[in-house]
Formats: C-alpha cells, sequence, structure tokens
C-alpha cells in the first residue's frame, strides 16, 4: 500500500509521554530534529541502522540525508515516473526505487548510477537486505519473493508464489534465513541462501504485517492486524508464545529488534484512520512485557534502532523529514 | 417478422446434412463444433489485479447478506459471473469479499461485511450490502475480492462505485483521484433500483480469471 511510504502527513499538536499514566517501567522524551525537503516527497525510507534517510521527491531527485547531523550525503537524478517505493542497504551504499509500474532501480548511492534495473509486473510491495549488503530480496506485490546478487544483479532465485504476495520481509542476522509476513496470513521462514522454505506458522487470521528475527536467529517476532504479537521457532514455524492482545494492529514492517537482542519496538496504526498517529512502544523481549511507550504528534512511518541502541522514528510531511529520537 | 437465428451447432447439422460440410475423419461433429466456436470466440481480458489491502481475513462463513437488519446505508445488491479469459463459466470458484462498513471501518475482530461465496454451476454468484462507507486510509469507497479457482491464477481486486463523489461524475477520466485505482475498468456503473420505500442500488462484476 502506497500510504506506508508516501511522507505526506500533516502536524498535529505537540507529543506527550503516556507511559507514567499506565504504569511503565519508563516515561522516554524524544529529540526532535527537522529536515526541510526542497520538493515534495513521493516515498521514503530508512537505513537498517536508522543512520541515514532516503527520499525521493517529484522533483525528480532522490536524496540521501545523514541522519546524525542532518547532511545531505547524495543526489541522485531520477528519470521517470514518481516514485513510490524506496529502501536502503546497510551502510547507506545503495538504494532501491520503484515507480507505480514496477520499474525498480538499484542505485549506487556514491556514484549515483544505476547497479541494476528490473521490469517487475508491479511494485515492490516489501525488500530487504542482508546484513552484510550483498543480497537483496524483493516481494513485488502478488508475486513470489526474488533475490538478487547486489554487486552483479544476477538473479539468484525465487520463493514459490503466495496468494496476496508479502507486506514485510526480514533477514536474521547472520544472512542465513529470511522470514516474511504474507498476505495470506502465513509467516514464512526461508533458507536466504536458497530460498527453499524452512518453516512456516499459519496462527494469523488477519496478515501479518511486520517481522524481525532475534538476535541469535532463532525466533521470528511477528505481528500485524490481528493485534497480536507472536514469538516464532524460525525452525518449525511453531509459535512459542503469544503476548497480550493490543489495541490496534502493528503497522508495516513496525516491528524491530534491538541490536543487543533484549528489546524490540512497535509501531501499531490507527486500523479505522490510517493518519491518526499511535505510541512507539518498547518491549522486553525475555519478559514480553511492555516498558516504555511514547507518543509522537504525528505518524510514524519508519522506525529502527543505531548500533549503539538509541531508538529513531521517523515521520514527516511532504516537505520536512521529522526524526525523533526517543531518550 | 420475427426472424429466428440458428445457433452454430443447427447450422453446422443443416450443412452436414446439405452434404455442404465435410467433417475430418479424426474429429467428431461435437469437437468439430466444439473447435469452431473456439476458433471464433474473442478472448475476455483479466479482471484487472488491485492490491489486497491489510485487512484481509481468511475464513470468512458463507453468507449472502453482508449487512445485518437495521445497519444504516445504501442497501446494496452485487451480482457477476466468474469466468475464465475464453469465456467459460467457472463453477465452484470460491470468492473471499470484505469490505468496510457504511461507517468506513473495518471488523478485524469479527466478520462483519465479509462472506465466501461459491460461483454456481452457470459461475455466477451474488450478495447483498450496504455501500461500504468512505474509509480515512483510502480515498474511494471499495470492496475488495480475492478469487480462487482450480486451475486459474488467484484474482486479487477491488470494485469501486461510479457514483463516489470523489470522480465528480466522470469516473473515466477521474478515477486517478485514488492513487490505488490502476484501471478504469474496476469502476462499475450503478442503478438505481426499487421504490421509494425500498430503494437499492445494483451492481454486477463479472470476474475474469486467467489460466495457470
Amino acid at each position: 500500500m502506497t500510504l506506508r511510504c508516501v511522507l505526506t502527513i500533516a502536524l498535529a499538536g505537540c507529543f506527550s509521554s503516556t507511559a507514567a499514566a499506565q504504569g511503565l517501567a519508563s516515561s522516554p522524551q524524544a529529540k526532535t530534529q527537522t529536515i526541510a525537503l526542497s520538493a515534495a516527497a513521493t516515498s521514503g525510507a530508512l537505513s537498517p541502522e536508522a543512520d541515514n534517510a532516503a527520499v525521493a521527491s517529484n522533483d525528480k531527485k532522490l536524496r540521501l540525508w545523514n541522519l546524525a547531523d542532518g547532511h545531505l550525503l547524495h543526489t541522485i537524478e531520477l528519470p521517470g515516473a514518481d516514485i513510490e517505493f524506496t529502501a536502503i542497504s546497510p551502510g547507506g551504499r545503495f538504494i532501491v526505487t520503484s515507480d507505480a509500474a514496477g520499474n525498480v532501480v538499484l542505485w549506487n548511492a556514491e556514484t549515483g548510477k544505476s547497479q541494476f534495473q528490473l521490469g517487475l509486473p508491479h511494485p515492490p510491495s516489501a525488500s530487504a537486505f542482508s546484513a552484510d549488503g550483498k543480497i537483496l530480496a524483493i516481494a513485488p506485490a502478488s508475486q513470489p519473493i526474488q533475490f538478487f546478487d547486489v554487486a552483479t544483479g544476477r538473479k539468484l532465485w525465487e520463493t514459490t508464489a503466495v496468494t496476496g504476495g508479502t507486506a514485510a520481509l526480514a533477514f536474521s542476522r547472520d544472512g542465513a534465513s529470511i522470514a516474511s509476513a504474507d498476505t495470506d496470513t502465513v509467516v514464512r521462514i526461508y533458507d536466504a541462501h536458497s530460498g527453499k522454505l524452512i518453516a512456516e506458522n499459519r496462527d494469523f487470521l488477519l496478515e501479518p504485517l511486520a517481522v524481525d528475527f532475534t538476535v541469535d536467529g532463532k525466533q521470528v517476532i511477528a505481528a500485524g492486524a490481528d493485534k497480536v504479537i507472536a514469538f516464532i521457532d524460525a525452525s518449525n514455524g511453531k509459535l512459542v508464545r503469544k503476548l497480550a492482545k493490543l489495541d490496534q494492529p502493528v503497522s508495516w514492517s513496525g516491528l524491530k529488534v534491538s541490536p543487543d537482542g533484549a528489546h524490540f519496538a512497535t509501531v501499531c496504526m490507527t486500523a479505522e484512520n490510517l493518519g491518526k498517529p499511535r505510541p512507539v512502544e518498547m518491549w522486553s523481549i525475555a519478559t514480553g512485557q511492555k516498558q516504555s511507550e511514547w507518543m509522537p504528534p504525528s505518524v510514524i512511518r519508519a522506525v529502527g534502532w543505531t548500533h549503539d541502541g538509541q531508538l529513531v522514528s521517523v515521520g514527516g510531511t511532504a516537505n520536512s523529514l521529522l526524526i525523533w529520537r526517543i531518550q | 417478422m420475427k426472424k429466428n437465428a440458428l445457433s452454430r451447432r443447427e447450422l453446422l447439422l443443416k450443412c452436414a446434412a446439405a452434404g455442404s460440410l465435410t467433417l475430418a475423419s479424426s474429429l467428431s461433429f461435437d469437437e468439430a463444433v466444439w473447435a469452431w466456436q473456439e476458433s471464433d470466440r474473442k478472448p475476455l481480458k483479466p479482471t484487472p489485479w488491485n492490491e489486497i489491502g491489510p485487512f484481509y481475513k481468511r475464513g470468512a462463513p458463507n453468507s449472502a447478506q453482508l449487512s445485518r437488519p437495521g445497519d444504516p446505508g445504501m442497501p446494496l445488491k452485487i451480482s457477476g459471473k466468474v469466468l475464465d479469459t475464453r469465456g467459460e463459466v467457472l463453477a465452484g470458484a470460491k470468492i473471499e469479499i470484505w469490505q468496510a462498513s457504511p461507517q468506513g471501518v473495518y471488523d478485524l475482530d469479527g466478520y462483519d461485511y465479509r462472506t465466501t461465496l461459491v460461483s454456481d454451476a452457470q459461475g455466477k454468484y451474488d450478495f447483498g450490502s450496504k455501500l461500504p462507507g468512505h474509509y480515512p486510509g483510502r480515498v474511494c469507497q471499495h470492496i475488495h475480492y480475492l478469487v480462487n479457482a482450480p486451475g486459474h491464477k488467484p484474482l486479487i481486486t477491488q470494485l469501486y462505485f461510479a457514483t463516489d463523489t470523489v470522480f465528480e461524475g466522470d469516473p473515466a477520466h477521474n478515477y486517478t483521484r485514488d492513487p490505488d485505482i490502476k484501471d478504469s475498468e474496476l469502476v462499475r456503473p450503478v442503478m438505481l433500483a426499487g421504490d421509494t420505500t425500498d430503494i437499492h442500488a445494483l451492481m454486477t462484476f463479472e470476474l475474469v480469471l486467467e489460466r495457470l
């Protein structure tokens, strides 16, 4: 769905923490940073280490920003139609873009040149880079997941098709496995070196929209429209445990495990109104208890952890990129 | 005077009886009829794909009426056929349908405004509902479909309403006001039927699947 990546949202008041009122372990504050955009954004993405953000704008330019200091790192001239899907590789070296027709380009951010191009039947609904940045997995809407060698553009393998396609993808930290949250309501785990199915979990009735591996790669945490956060054994697909039911669905790719493996963050959507913000929530993996939550002033589009364990949330308006560092 | 048209089968029979048609020895008469009809049949365009959206829920019970008695909103009756691209009807196709309520809300906790239908021997399906509300995350009113038939690619699509105020009476040109509508074919006319005491909207939506 295009809404998840289009940075066209309205600011709505000031942020406030609700943690104290709910007796949570901590009451976080957020440091706000704003990057002004010179043209209206059509799509944006946060890098896996939450240190860079890429924004495609209607002035036919793709810009990569360093979030630490707000410095513009690279500007790439975009041909063709407006971009509606964007993703960044670890380290920010490569950026994937796609227009509505499924014309996908992998850009080398440093040279501004195309690494390779793909003509997909539909734009991607999800993508992920392996942690070493060498493999790119792309799931075009309603199509199998396709794996590419980033260096050569060679297609390595693809999974078997599932009805409706894939809403979210995540590689394990060691790059051995990849988990997919599929629109047929199944979470699948594949061998990332062959595309072969390892395990699947069919406990969801509605679509899972977000997945991530625990740091040891042994479990997949999945959540989505069922309003349930589920821990799944990555070797056999069996449900390990479920946390207490949420009051709203977890949003697309709105679940990220911290680098130290002790926590994960979630961002929910307001199902009745996707333009209404929901809190960023932090959970303990060991206990499954919510530890804190922070209410953003506007809708969060992406969330990620920096190497040193800082939680970064990104949202914005058509002409600004808003970054919140949750302390 | 009304002229009775001959069916293709009748025409072939007459030609065969008059000696003006010679069948190849390897073909039966029925096979020849089938081959002629197939060669003359115009292929149908598959119903355009449209994304599934985030709120598909598997296991919806079969119900020909999606709304409950007393629900507000304009009553709606939708019917159609499930076909393949050669125009052959697909009986027994599984048709999963879901929509927002007239208030524009999807039921995530139950199965309100969700159903699973099966096309009948003529490939037909029909159901009653209420006109969906405008879901705040989307521009236009819409109804989701997921259709599965053995030997055919699953069809995921959405049905839109030509009467939607977003189109300002010209859906053929204004359908792009909803960026999720990629094909104006998915915007269908809405007929009003009944009388002042029982007015309802009627729509037809054929579902054309591609063979695997």
